[in-house]
């Protein structure tokens, strides 16, 4: 095995000269990882932190509530005195949405009379228009609640409406019979600059390791392969030797966006033994996935292509760009076919409340990966090592 | 002489095509045998069947004794392979290159820092030892790709038309350096489609075309298969006519014809007959201005072999 550690030991020397090791295996995406954090992490983490309006022009208990309902939450509300002063400030950005609880609103609640209770939202602010949506409809399903225990209760000949309103909004006001809790979601879940540092790494380990094994298809180009097959070393330390040159750039890249990042961008990548188990397994995938699809390529430069379309798809499909919180339900579910997903799920585990079984989980769902394509590359070989 | 290198009845099949069929023969020590031929013709398929780079589909090979196939490992170490293109790394210094290449044939590190400092003074090289190969000329990448075939001191040295795309300067020091290696005792195969390299170099030559060897020997006993003589071309002036018949009846003449401004004379050994051919001329008071002495070269062989010519 000698032979194989010389091999790698020239590559290793080739790629920190070519300087390509630094650049995409470093820069790049510490790079990314600070410019989609500044763009896209407010929207879906600990950064988001929307603000709200609330018009009360029914002076009654409804505001209050809605406005208990969003501080509980920890996020600000403002007052104001009209809808169209609310309108002006989700105009200018001021607010994100605002709630409009028109006059007499509690009195129809009482009566049974048609009402509104009005939203207003920023187009740009959807999630947060969204969330006002939600918190709306479930006042209104509250009111309506009201509305029709007061109606039953007179039907039935219990009292007239004023003195059913009290009871009927104790009851309405009682704690829902089943109620959803948050579970395992919340461990996985990384704040944004963990998130695209893990995302970033993992994304472009793939391009950095693929990169040394596309290297093989380079020797066969620039004839030094024919002198590699010449010397008395087996062909299978070649492949060997150019295997550990992958997995020691892939390795090495990702340790130093975790210390990198880490201390530069303040990410969380949780303990040093999930990331080494999920470091080595990710590197095994991307290595896997470099040696089957080279295999189907005619030269290096087809390879290069080639094992950079399917990281590209990997990526985008285990979500290191995007949160698959906000995918589809199909989307979510075909994601769990790229590796990139379980990474950043036992990294999400790793740095969260998970534990390491939760990481090993996660790291062999990767290795079983990799080792499908392995054993796919290792077949295919001799169209590797091809002279002609 | 050791026979070093031993092969027979070679044969590789490209689907329905044979490129290379029936090709054997031996090389011994200090010994250089050239393959000739065209582009094409079977030279880089057969030697990639001999240094275990293409596997055959029939025939055998043996390098110091030792059988060469595909798989075969330790038996390489006998072979110094120099591939027709360039197999270098552009962003290694000379010697990083011959230092990579010596441990894969597992040089001890203070031998082998001695050998490169040797090959880089063989190859001319000691002074750029240190720069990138990217800024070698051409030249000077061919005489490093030649270097490294060198460093392990193998027994037999396979170099694959080694001279192509290089300017005379280099292909000169080239040849020179090819020349020595037989002096140390290695067996060269050389393939080339010059017939002056392998006239130069070789002590005998298998004139291969569609991948099959159709003569082998020294270059004399290559002539003489083809059957042609040497021409001896003089320049003259004065009574050529008398001159000429006297000259055809020189022992190892054949034949001494009169042309515009001087004789011809056809004769089995030119060296041997030329005092004896001035001396006629002078009898007949003929001046001599001009000796031209053509002899038949291994284009003419190949041209007779194969009817056609090398390059073509």
């Amino acid at each position: 095995m000698a032979s194989a550690w010389i091999i790698a030991m020239k590559d290793l020397r080739l790629r920190i000269r070519d300087r390509s090791l630094v650049i995409f295996g470093i820069l790049v995406p510490l790079g990314l990882t600070l410019i989609l954090t500044q763009i896209i992490g407010p929207a879906f983490s600990g950064g988001f932190d929307p603000q709200y309006g609330i018009v009360d022009l029914d002076d009654g208990p409804i505001a209050a509530a809605i406005e208990e309902a969003l501080t509980s939450q920890g996020w600000e509300t403002v007052d104001y005195a009209s809808q169209s002063d609310a309108g002006a400030a989700i105009d200018d950005g001021s607010i994100d949405a605002a709630f409009v609880v028109p006059a007499g609103f509690i009195e129809s609640a009482q009566t049974g009379a048609p009402t509104n209770l009005i939203v207003l939202g920023n187009p740009d602010a959807t999630i947060s228009t969204l969330i006002a949506e939600s918190i709306a409809r479930s006042f209104a399903a509250r009111v309506g609640a009201v509305q029709l225990a007061v109606a039953g209760g007179v039907v039935a000949g219990l009292g007239d409406a004023a003195t059913l309103v009290g009871p009927a909004q104790g009851l309405a006001a009682q704690p829902d019979a089943i109620s959803i809790v948050p579970s395992e979601t919340g461990t996985r879940q990384l704040d944004p600059i963990s998130y695209y540092a893990v995302g970033m790494a993992t994304f472009f380990l793939f391009f950095t390791v693929q990169a040394g094994v596309v290297s093989i298809l380079e020797e066969r180009q620039d004839g030094t392969l024919v002198r590699l097959l010449t010397a008395p070393i087996s062909h299978m330390h070649v492949l060997v030797g150019k295997s550990l040159a992958s997995m020691l750039t892939g390795l090495l890249s990702v340790f130093v966006l975790v210390v990198a990042s880490t201390l530069l961008l303040g990410a969380d990548w949780g303990g040093p033994v999930g990331v080494v188990v999920l470091a080595v397994a990710g590197v095994m995938a991307a290595m896997g996935v470099g040696l089957a699809v080279s295999s189907f390529a005619r030269n290096a430069e087809q390879a290069g292509q080639f094992t950079s379309i399917v990281a590209v798809v990997l990526g985008l499909l285990g979500g290191v760009f995007f949160p698959l919180s906000q995918a589809s339900d199909t989307f979510a579910v075909v994601s769990r076919f790229s590796p990139h997903y379980w990474l950043l799920r036992g990294f999400g585990d790793n740095a969260g409340a998970g534990n390491l079984v939760d990481v090993g989980q996660s790291a062999a769902m990767v290795l079983i990966f990799a080792s499908v394509f392995i054993v796919i590359g290792y077949l295919r070989r001799n169209r590797l090592e091809a002279t002609a | 002489m050791d026979r070093i290198l031993q092969c027979a009845d070679l044969e590789k099949k490209f689907g329905d095509r044979h490129a290379v069929r029936d090709v054997g023969f031996e090389i011994g020590t200090g010994e250089t045998y050239g393959l000739l031929g065209p582009n094409g013709a079977g030279k880089t398929t057969s030697i990639s069947m001999i240094c275990g780079l293409l596997a055959r589909d029939g025939g055998s090979v043996t390098v110091d004794g030792r059988p060469i196939d595909v798989n075969t490992v330790e038996a390489k170490r006998a072979i110094g392979y120099v591939p027709q293109d360039l197999a270098i790394y552009p962003d290694l210094t000379a010697r990083e290159n011959l230092v990579f290449f010596g441990r894969l044939y597992g040089m001890d590190k203070a031998v082998l820092k001695a050998r490169v400092d040797e090959v880089l003074e063989v190859i001319q090289l000691t002074d750029r030892a240190g720069d990138q190969t990217k800024e070698f000329s051409g030249g000077m990448k061919r005489r490093l790709n030649i270097g490294i075939g060198l460093l392990h001191r193998p027994k037999l040295l396979v170099l694959d038309e080694p001279t192509v795309g290089v300017d005379p300067q280099s292909r000169n020091a080239i040849l020179s350096s090819v020349e020595h290696l037989s002096d140390e005792g290695m067996a060269v195969l050389y393939t080339t489609h010059y017939m002056e390299e392998a006239e130069r170099l070789c002590d005998r030559v298998g004139i291969i075309d569609e991948g099959s060897i159709k003569a082998e020997g020294t270059r004399r006993e290559l002539v003489t298969l083809v059957g042609q003589s040497d021409k001896v071309m003089l320049g003259a002036n004065g009574h050529l006519e008398p001159a000429a018949a006297d000259m055809a009846r020189v022992p190892g003449v054949e034949t001494a014809s009169v042309f515009d401004g001087g004789i011809e004379v056809i004769v089995d050994r030119a060296a041997a007959v030329l005092p004896a051919l001035i001396s006629a001329a002078s009898a007949r008071d003929v001046v001599i201005r001009s000796v031209e002495v053509a002899q038949p070269d291994l284009e003419a062989v190949f041209l007779h072999l194969t009817g056609k010519a090398l390059r073509e």
